[in-house]
């Protein structure tokens, strides 16, 4: 009953997903539904690390940065075909991720999450140093249109449906691992690494592993960013960048796909929808993400899940009872 | 004719002093209404720029339309959070255009507006930006055009005030190692090199904590006069330690300087005697931009600074090509601002060239005691 419920459900989503573009004409939606399927795509990898696997990644900015640098610069200075410079950046990823997964190894807690902030500042500011070969603060000017079978993807609209079907795709791959033996590896790190580590499991290759997918999906999400905005500098690709991502993970619900998808859009869709409130909707926005942080600890997706709602303040609830 | 139009700002000027009743009254009067697009960072990490820009903006629609409006119409404009980040500017812009407005005020800073210099071309609306990178004027965007002094000008400016009027012999350069700073350094490097003067240039990165290796090299050269162009915290650190370390010899430096949240982190004696070039200062006893300060700080009770300014002068000068325009259609109203010369605002005196430039010199300042105090207006080809 249930499963067939979220089977309804994810139909539903989709259905909406497909049919809004064409209904709403606004080239404003279009551009930030853009960036909420780019968004998912980034989480989706950020999940894998620091969701499931508990190792705190706080250098997504820089991960971005990475994978929409390489896409940029190979369609721009080096002329590559479009598909080359995806490409490039899925190596790229290959390489932040081995590069990142090894020190991983060793660090734990917050030194971890400084080693990936600091590898996010030093990707920031060699990109804004690198005059030559960057562009410095003024960044990549006039990146190219994707080119789909000779159909260039000139408009937002067109864009959306490109990307919805790599969303797509990304998040089937991301639950299919997720839900395989690499999916409870993950897990059963973050949970007890001792435990893992005496069934025979070989943590490094594991951790390495979910950092990899990480920065692979976080490099693509970057190239993504880079062929639907036209021009990347670095400014963009700060701290702020990387909290964003990890907001929107906790808030749609850690360690799940769901969770990943339902925190990209509401993350990103909302204060945009709050834009009415004119002064106030950053502040709105901040008040509705506290409240959620404190009153759905699982997420937004333990709403659909069901029985971990508000588990905790039922509880409490009954010990003040009990102490009446 | 150009003395008509600095009547005419005089007039909107003393209009707006006769107060907000002749406001009511006028605006009742206008009929239908001409809306522009505004983007500024009223949120993010620059929220105090987005606040005065917007205040500039308000201030000139008010005195615009108890002026009689535009083309006998209200100007109004429809304001939106860029954040001062590159993904929202583009989000917003895309919201701006979908708007049906005929010309859109910001994104400010140089990176949003080059992210978002496509998408004004593509709806073919101009727009008017105070980005002030020299490579913003390269990106070939007939729909481009900037309202404050680029900073090849500021850089052209300092070197020719410490050439020709402090007579420098041989000059330091203290630069910012980012963009900005080698941007201006080479600037000046150029018109140094021009006049045959003899210079030294010494980095420092953004973030630096100490200068004496520097200014010690600066000291053993034995320079003249130091041009220093560099961000806000490095400025404070470069005043304080060229004191400290006892180097008395006239400073030129960048614009952030005159600004009172970087003159409230340093002691007086720190800055005495040193020159800034910069767009504005409050301080100017011209007509136009004391009427302007006085105006302004009889509806905000504070002195207007950069951004008011700049954002101010733009809006009058967006009211200005929609008037010469004679209508509101986007195409002609670019083809009014290129042809825009000769206007006289607070900001300086708006001539549009070929590359969408509008303002070609800037104020050269002293300051005493804190107070930034304008001593010239130079301007360069």
């Amino acid at each position: 009953m249930r499963k067939s419920l979220k089977g309804a459900g994810i139909l539903l989503l989709l259905v909406i997903l497909v049919v809004v573009p064409i209904v709403d004409k606004n080239t404003y939606h279009h551009i930030v539904l853009c960036q909420t399927l780019v968004n998912i795509v980034v989480v989706t990898g950020l999940n894998f690390i620091t969701g499931l696997t508990g190792q705190m990644n706080m250098g997504t900015a820089g991960i971005m940065a990475m994978g929409a640098y390489s896409a940029a610069l190979c369609s721009t200075k080096f002329n590559f075909p479009i598909i080359v410079g995806f490409i490039v950046a899925i190596l790229m990823g290959l390489i932040v991720g081995k590069g990142l997964g090894y020190p991983s190894l060793r660090l734990k807690g917050v030194y971890l999450s400084l080693t990936t902030i600091g590898f996010s500042e030093i990707t920031r500011l060699v990109l804004t140093n690198w005059v030559d070969l960057t562009g410095g603060t003024m960044g990549v000017q006039n990146i190219p249109w994707i080119n789909l079978f000779g159909n260039k993807l000139d408009t937002s609209f067109k864009i959306y449906y490109f990307y919805l079907v790599i969303a797509i795709l990304v998040t089937i791959a991301s639950y299919r691992i997720i839900h395989s033996k690499w999916g409870r590896v993950f897990k059963a790190i973050k949970d007890n690494v001792e435990a893992v580590d005496a069934s025979g499991v070989d943590i490094a290759k594991m951790k390495i592993l979910a950092f990899t997918l990480a920065t692979v999906l976080g490099c693509f999400g970057g190239a993504m960013y880079a062929h639907m905005m036209g021009y990347i500098n670095p400014t963009t690709f700060t701290q702020d960048l990387s909290a964003n991502y990890l907001a929107m993970m906790m808030i749609g619900g850690i360690g799940t796909v769901g969770g990943s998808v339902l925190g990209a859009i509401v993350i990103t869709i909302l204060p945009e929808v709050l834009r009415f409130m004119e002064n106030y909707y950053w502040l709105v926005f901040s008040t509705i993400a506290l409240l959620f942080a404190i009153f759905l600890p699982n997420g937004i997706v333990s709403l659909f899940t069901g029985n971990k709602l508000l588990k905790r303040f039922g509880r409490t609830e009954k010990s003040f009872k009990g102490e009446e | 004719m150009k003395k008509k139009r600095i009547v005419a700002v005089i007039l909107s000027l003393t209009m707006m002093l006769s107060g907000a009743m002749a406001t009511g009254v006028y605006a009742d009067e206008l009929d239908g209404e001409i809306k522009i697009g505004l983007s500024c960072a009223i949120t993010g990490n620059f929220p105090l720029a987005g606040q005065r820009t917007k205040e500039g903006v308000d201030l000139a629609l008010e005195e615009i339309n108890a002026n009689g409006g535009v083309l006998g119409k209200k100007l109004v404009y429809t304001v939106e959070d860029d954040q001062n980040t590159q993904t929202t500017a583009v989000n917003v812009v895309t919201k701006i255009l979908n708007e049906d407005v005929c010309a859109v005020i910001g994104p400010h800073t140089s990176g949003n507006a080059a992210a978002t210099s496509e998408l004004y071309k593509n709806a073919q609306i101009p727009f008017l930006t105070g980005g002030s990178s020299p490579k913003l004027a390269e990106m070939d965007n007939p729909y481009f055009f900037r309202i404050r002094p680029s900073d090849t000008i500021n850089g052209q400016v300092a070197a020719k005030y410490a050439v020709e009027t402090l007579e420098a012999k041989k000059i330091g350069i203290s630069y910012n190692n980012n963009d900005f700073g080698t941007g201006g350094r080479d600037v000046v490097i150029e018109a140094l090199e021009e006049a045959g003067i003899d210079y030294v240039a010494v980095g420092h990165n953004a973030g630096d904590k100490d200068l004496t290796g520097q200014i010690m090299q600066l000291m053993s050269e034995n320079v003249d006069c130091i041009i220093s162009w560099t961000d806000d915290a490095e400025v404070v650190l470069t005043a304080r330690q060229l004191y400290e370390l006892g180097m008395d010899v006239p400073v030129i430096a960048s614009a952030g300087i005159v600004m009172d949240q970087v003159l409230n982190l340093l002691e007086p004696e720190y800055v005495e005697g040193w020159y800034a070039v910069t767009d504005f200062v409050s301080t100017n006893d011209d007509e136009v931009v004391k009427g302007f300060v006085d105006n302004f700080n009889d509806k905000y009770g504070y002195n207007p600074e950069l951004y008011a300014s700049s954002y101010y002068s733009a809006t009058y000068v967006l009211a200005d090509a929609i008037e010469r325009a004679g209508s509101t259609d986007p195409e002609a109203i670019r083809e009014a601002l290129t042809k825009t010369s000769e206007l006289k605002l607070p900001e300086g005196l708006y001539t549009c060239d070929e590359s969408g430039d509008m303002v070609h010199g800037c104020v050269v300042a002293e300051i005493k005691d804190k107070v930034p105090t304008m001593i010239d207006y130079v301007t360069v080809e």
